[in-house]
């Protein structure tokens, strides 16, 4: 499968549930079929100072995965760890310790159309809403490259199209995806959407200006 | 014409035969009483309660009766085998008036000779049928490989018109077919053949096409049976091992592309050169390496309802959406 994690902008002057509403509602008449809900998680532990150089690591589960706790180091290094793990971080206490009100959580509704599947993820910590993520999967293809033209034609119908692959899937455009690819997307997008303000209104920070119309007029040509 | 047989003989032997049977029988129910009359009474089923012992006197009279019968016996035996003699026993005239039954005159009797006949033309007109059929099939093969307009199918036939195959029957020995296999993924660089007999004599061909899709084909013999495609991602075989060639792709596309590969073979087969259809089919499989990557060539997209072009036209290898179809 070839995933594609994109941050979906959020125009002036709306909240972040009405433009998912927005989305369900345009996936709906574009007769996706809504196939339940899904949930990604995230939790950050810090190194202990006996550890040099400090590490950050996060814990990620994905509702997809349901047998698999990930974890990846700030390096990049990712583990694909039976659920067990968790319970092995509690052990760990003195060496990675989690920091209070950081997890972060990306959820919403699963749509499918044909082999696509397509994921609305609001991003919040906590009570604080962050943005949007959108997950676009296509099962039948497993390396990105062969599919990226067919990936932009199907996001061309409800949202803003990158003219180039996300940095971290241009680098392998050529290899096979794993879950542990979903992963490390999921990483990047909460890693910088911890470091955006909370927002209710306004538009995340990542957002060009102007996105806002573009989005509406690629929504006219669909 | 047939040699008068001995009647007398033959009756007399009969004769012997049935009183030798009876002579048998008698000697086996003086030795079953034994020595003075039956010990066992033969209207009650009980044994007799007298317990005289035998007299010498019936010892005696036991023995001459014995003597006698057997006497009998072997008079008989003699009788029987003069009878034998009489009767002239030439083998080799008997087989010839077996040969000449089907002259019998009375033909609507027994009807040997009118099915004979029946049978006789059956065989004369099949093989007609043969020659006309293998004639047309063998036109219709040259046909297709001279076509100007077919640039698919003459690079099909390397060796033009009038090539024999040694693949004519489904009984083509594994180590011949193994060696076609390994000629065809030289011919395809992109292909890797697997070759595999998990259900003994046919052959099982697991094709992986670049990174695209898995394809799955039951032989028999260089016939292709049933075709099944699948993702890159996805197996054949079960998690104990066993090849699974009849479960679906979880993927919509792969499942629509097993059906396409299904009806191929129906278009490429040909009855005598099974090699050549083999081949073909494999020649058309090869272009779904484009399966992700180009748009359909009616509608220039490349999805049409969230699929890509699954169809490739078996002449002009063109791809196409199902719907879009010419
Ligand atoms: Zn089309």
């Amino acid at each position: 499968m070839v995933v594609i994690v994109q941050q979906f902008p959020i125009p002036e002057g709306k909240t972040g549930q009405q433009v998912v509403d927005m989305l369900i509602k345009q996936f709906e008449a574009m007769a996706f079929n809504r196939i339940g809900n899904f949930v990604v998680d995230c939790e950050t532990y810090y190194s202990s100072p006996t550890i040099t150089p400090p590490r950050v690591l996060n814990i990620i589960h994905n509702s997809d995965f349901p047998a698999s706790c990930f974890a990846q180091l700030d390096t990049g290094t990712c583990l694909r760890a039976d659920s067990y793990f968790d319970a092995m971080m509690m052990v760990l206490n003195g060496i990675y310790q989690a920091k209070r009100g950081t997890k972060i959580e990306s959820k919403g509704p699963k749509f499918q159309k044909g082999d696509f599947v397509v994921k609305i993820g609001s991003v919040s910590i906590g009570p604080s809403f962050r943005g949007i993520l959108i997950e676009i999967e296509y099962g039948p293809c497993s390396v990105p490259l062969y599919c990226w033209d067919l990936l932009k034609e199907f996001m061309k119908s409800f949202m803003k199209v990158p003219k180039e692959p996300p940095p971290y899937l241009k680098a392998k455009m050529g290899e096979i995806c794993t879950p542990t690819d979903i992963i490390s997307q999921y990483n990047i997008h909460f890693t910088n959407l911890r470091k955006a303000t909370p927002i209710a209104s306004c538009p995340p920070p990542l957002t060009v200006k102007g996105s806002s119309n573009e989005v509406q007029n690629n929504g006219d040509m669909a | 014409m047939a040699e008068m047989i001995n009647l007398d003989a033959v009756t007399e032997g009969l004769r012997t035969i049935a009183s030798l049977r009876n002579g048998v029988s008698d000697l086996f129910k003086c030795l079953t009483e034994g020595v003075g009359g039956p010990v066992i009474d033969p209207y009650s089923g009980q044994p007799k309660t007298s317990d005289n012992e035998p007299t010498e006197e019936a010892e005696k009279q036991f023995l001459a009766d014995v003597q006698g019968i057997v006497e009998g016996i072997t008079n008989k035996i003699l009788v029987l085998e003069k009878s034998c003699d009489l009767l002239s026993h030439p083998t080799a005239q008997v087989s010839v008036q077996l040969s000449l039954l089907a002259q019998d005159p009375a033909l609507e009797r027994n009807g040997v000779y009118k099915s004979v006949v029946s049978c006789y033309r059956w065989c004369d007109r099949m093989h007609d049928y043969v020659t006309q059929a293998s004639h047309i099939l063998n036109q219709n093969i040259c046909r297709r490989s001279t076509i100007a307009l077919d640039p698919l199918q003459r690079i099909l036939i390397p060796g033009g018109i009038g090539r024999r195959s040694s693949f004519a029957t489904i009984n083509t020995p594994s180590s011949q077919i193994d060696a076609f296999f390994n000629n065809l993924s030289r011919i395809h660089p992109n292909v890797t053949l697997e070759i595999s007999r998990p259900f003994g004599a046919p052959t099982v061909v697991f094709i992986t096409l670049d990174r695209i899709l898995k394809g799955c084909l039951l032989l028999h013999g260089l016939l292709i049976e049933w075709v099944i495609v699948k993702g890159i991602n996805e197996e054949f075989k079960t998690a104990d091992g066993t090849v699974d060639i009849w479960s679906d792709s979880r993927y919509e596309v792969f499942r629509k592309i097993s059906d396409h590969c299904n009806s191929a073979t129906l278009n490429f087969a040909t009855p005598v050169h099974v090699d050549l259809a083999v081949r073909s089919w494999l020649n058309w499989f090869v272009n779904y390496n484009t399966l992700f990557t180009k748009p359909c060539r009616k509608c220039n997209h490349r999805l049409l309802d969230a699929s890509p072009p699954t169809w490739r036209d078996f002449r002009t290898a063109d791809c196409y959406h199902e719907k879009c179809r010419p």
